[in-house]
């Protein structure tokens, strides 16, 4: 089981110029779960669109067990669940007929649907609203019937695109969790701005930029990069604004005593007193995607 | 149509007799195939193995187009490298291989004819050999390789040459 | 060595190369392998049974709103047209079939525009079925529901004395060259864009085809049916290759 990308790119052109989102990517995915981290418009969105054969690269090819994908047709879409960033529903839906409707357009029976939409409604706890709107459901809830569907055809490779913007902390949890149950001898991809989501159960992560892949490694591997980068101080709030200006701030956070402790990115030197700190995937990915 | 697509109808819908027909065409040549890249007969057969298990994962939605060898033939490389990786060490056309390479004639020149090979390739890099070995090794048209290897035509035709103008030459001052 | 035939045999494996019993093997765990995945695929649904699911789902809006449209024809027609008509058959009666058939093509695009306009499009092409299977039903039901009201139009002014012939070059063929206009303009247009282009291709199409019908009456007023026969064919071989089109790709992705 392995998705491999051989030089994928991807320009779009229209009458005035044309412009690269995704530029010779050549990755390679297993089992277990995969992270694609990288700021809006670095072109993750593109890649995973044409990870599922939704869009066809300009270049290059996409094999699933050595066999390019467009070869494969329809069996390829059999063996994967995509949740796309954006989705919608039919406004007429219930959680039910939403998800006999995919279920439907994924080839499953009635037999087939009925059970696997039983086992999915108990795991995502959504029992209680299978005959609900999903119009009128919280943000929360739609995106776990999202992941339902995603996850009816019992696919062997997930790919996940933002898939926990709008949920809450507990939410995000329980979601990690459900990855991690299913990632055991299947390929997820997720692709996320949101670094602490995968910082826990990604194996490996793809950093995109503009694009291009700048790094991939595990967590581990990526981060190491970083010791001796991070540091921590204590500092007045009245010199916030100053610092800033001076050195890339990961976190702010307010104390009880009235001071300011800060983590960033720099020297020992750039901040009085500061302390190195254990670097984290989020400092990484400030360092190549600095906020200004 | 072909024998070769009526073999495909059919086992698309699940006909197991034409499938035993279809790997008694196929096996000996994927098996070819899987000993160059493979160190030993036994990881080989594992390799030629795989190669059927798969196709018959995918076969039935597998869209034919008349490019089933060149399909069957990715699915074999594919196969070779997941195997490969498994092994402890894993070299192809190693110094002593399992295999016979050879001309049907004497053992002493099978023998020779083997060191001289596994000499030649030595000259050449990974895609140059799977190359000369679908052209040669695998009688694959080029237009077959280049639907195995993904590469355009005329760059399969360019390359081929070359490599066989390097394997002259070291022949030559053998 | 420079021919082939060298070369082949430089690289030729021993042809007694045993291999009877492995192959054997293969070819028993390649059978259950087989009977596995055949078992799999044989029980999925077929097209014919997505287009019936589809039916009970979503697309019973469609003939309903199909059918609302046909209604208001229906009434305009008879407010309009039908006590007069025997005195005014010549003249409005074909702008109106004219008409009737840009606005029968018309009632079609809010529905193929649901799937983008309520972001579902990018998510059922992912699926088997993908973007041409749910949109080869939606056009099936759509193409039923177009005959369906053409047939009633065409009854109606037909049991009101109009000739066969008429109602073929004043319906059939405006509906067939907005059809085949719009579908060209569906599958190279940006979703968002698509209503408005089509509503104004559709009305251009129509008036359009409604001066090259006046003219070629003016022309060969006692006849030339071939003609048109002629130019439906061609439209619908332009439908037949627009729809092929929607297999491909990089087609269905400009819909995203």
């Amino acid at each position: 089981m392995e998705l491999t990308l051989e030089h994928v790119s991807k320009q779009f052109k229209d009458r005035q110029n044309s412009k690269t989102a995704v530029d010779d990517v050549s990755l390679k995915f297993g089992p277990g779960v995969w992270g694609l981290l990288g700021a809006n418009g670095s072109g993750k969105t593109t890649l995973m669109r044409m990870i599922c054969g939704i869009m066809k690269p300009t270049a290059g090819r996409i094999c699933y067990d050595g066999i390019p994908i467009d070869q494969l047709g329809d069996a390829y879409r059999d063996v994967i669940g995509y949740l796309p960033q954006e989705f919608g529903f039919y406004p007429e839906f219930t959680v039910q007929q939403y998800l006999e409707y995919i279920a439907a357009l994924k080839g499953l029976t009635d037999q087939q649907t009925r059970q696997k939409i039983d086992e999915l409604l108990i795991r995502l706890s959504l029992e209680d609203v299978r005959k609900k709107r999903i119009t009128k459901l919280s943000g929360g809830m739609k995106r776990r019937v999202g992941i339902g569907q995603a996850l009816l055809n019992d696919p062997e490779f997930l790919v996940l695109d933002e898939p926990t913007s709008g949920l809450d902390p507990g939410e995000r949890v329980r979601f990690r969790n459900l990855l991690s149950e299913f990632a055991h001898d299947r390929i997820v991809l997720i692709s996320t701005h949101i670094v602490s989501d995968i910082e826990y159960i990604a194996t490996r992560n793809a950093i995109m930029k503009n694009g291009a892949i700048l790094q991939t490694g595990s967590t581990r591997e990526l981060v190491v990069q970083m010791e001796g980068r991070v540091f921590e101080a204590s500092i007045d709030p009245r010199d916030l604004s100053r610092l800033e200006e001076k050195v890339q701030v990961v976190n702010v956070r307010n104390e009880a005593d009235g001071s300011v402790s800060l983590r960033y990115l720099g020297a020992p030197d750039d901040v009085p007193q500061a302390r190195p700190q254990e670097p984290r995937l989020e400092d990484l990915y400030l360092e190549l995607f600095p906020r200004r | 149509m072909t024998r070769e697509d009526e073999l495909i109808r059919q086992i698309q819908k699940g006909r197991q007799e034409c499938l035993d027909e279809l790997i008694e065409l196929y096996y000996p040549a994927i098996l070819r195939y899987c000993l160059w890249h493979m160190p030993d007969s036994e990881s080989a057969q594992d390799a030629a193995q795989e190669t059927f298990l798969k196709l018959v994962r995918f076969i039935g939605r597998y869209e034919h187009r008349g490019h089933f060898k060149a399909f069957l033939y990715r699915i074999a490389a594919n196969a070779c490298i997941d195997i490969k990786r498994s092994l402890p060490s894993a070299e192809p056309l190693s110094e002593e291989p399992d295999y016979i390479i050879c001309r049907p004639e004497s053992g002493y020149q099978a023998a020779e004819d083997r060191q001289l090979l596994a000499a030649a390739f030595t000259c050449l890099q990974e895609d140059q050999r799977e190359l000369v070995l679908l052209r040669y090794g695998q009688e694959l048209t080029l237009r077959e390789i280049a639907a195995v290897t993904g590469l355009p035509l005329r760059t399969v035709q360019t390359r081929l040459s070359r490599t066989l103008k390097k394997l002259r030459l070291f022949l030559k001052n053998t | 060595m420079k021919k082939r035939k060298d070369w082949n045999t430089f690289f030729a494996i021993e042809k007694n190369l045993a291999y009877d019993s492995s192959m054997q093997t293969t070819k028993e765990l390649s059978g259950l392998g087989l009977s596995a995945a055949f078992a799999k695929h044989s029980a999925s649904l077929s097209f014919g049974a997505l287009i019936r699911k589809q039916l009970a789902f979503t697309f019973w809006k469609i003939w309903f709103f199909q059918g609302l449209v046909l209604a208001a024809l229906c009434a305009a027609f008879f407010c309009l047209y039908h006590e007069t008509l025997l005195n005014q058959i010549a003249s409005p009666l074909p702008e109106f079939l004219c008409l009737s058939s840009g606005i029968v093509v018309l009632s079609a695009i809010p529905i193929l525009r649901r799937s983008s306009r309520y972001r579902m499009m990018e998510l059922e092409q992912s699926t088997r079925f993908s973007t041409l299977g749910s949109l080869s039903a939606q056009l099936i039901f759509i193409g039923i529901g177009d005959l369906a009201m053409l047939s009633v139009l065409a009854f109606i002014v037909w049991q009101d004395g109009l000739t066969g012939s008429v109602i073929f070059i004043y319906l059939i063929i405006p509906f067939l060259t907005a059809a085949t206009s719009c579908l060209m303009l569906w599958i190279r247009s940006a979703p968002s864009a698509f209503e408005q282009r089509a509503v104004l291709l559709c009305a251009a199409a129509t008036l359009l085809i409604w001066q090259v019908i006046k003219w070629y009456k003016d022309y060969r007023p006692d006849g030339g049916l071939w003609f048109w026969y002629l130019y439906a064919f061609f439209c619908l071989g332009i439908l037949h290759r627009e729809y092929r089109k929607l297999q491909l790709v990089s087609y269905t992705e400009k819909m995203l």
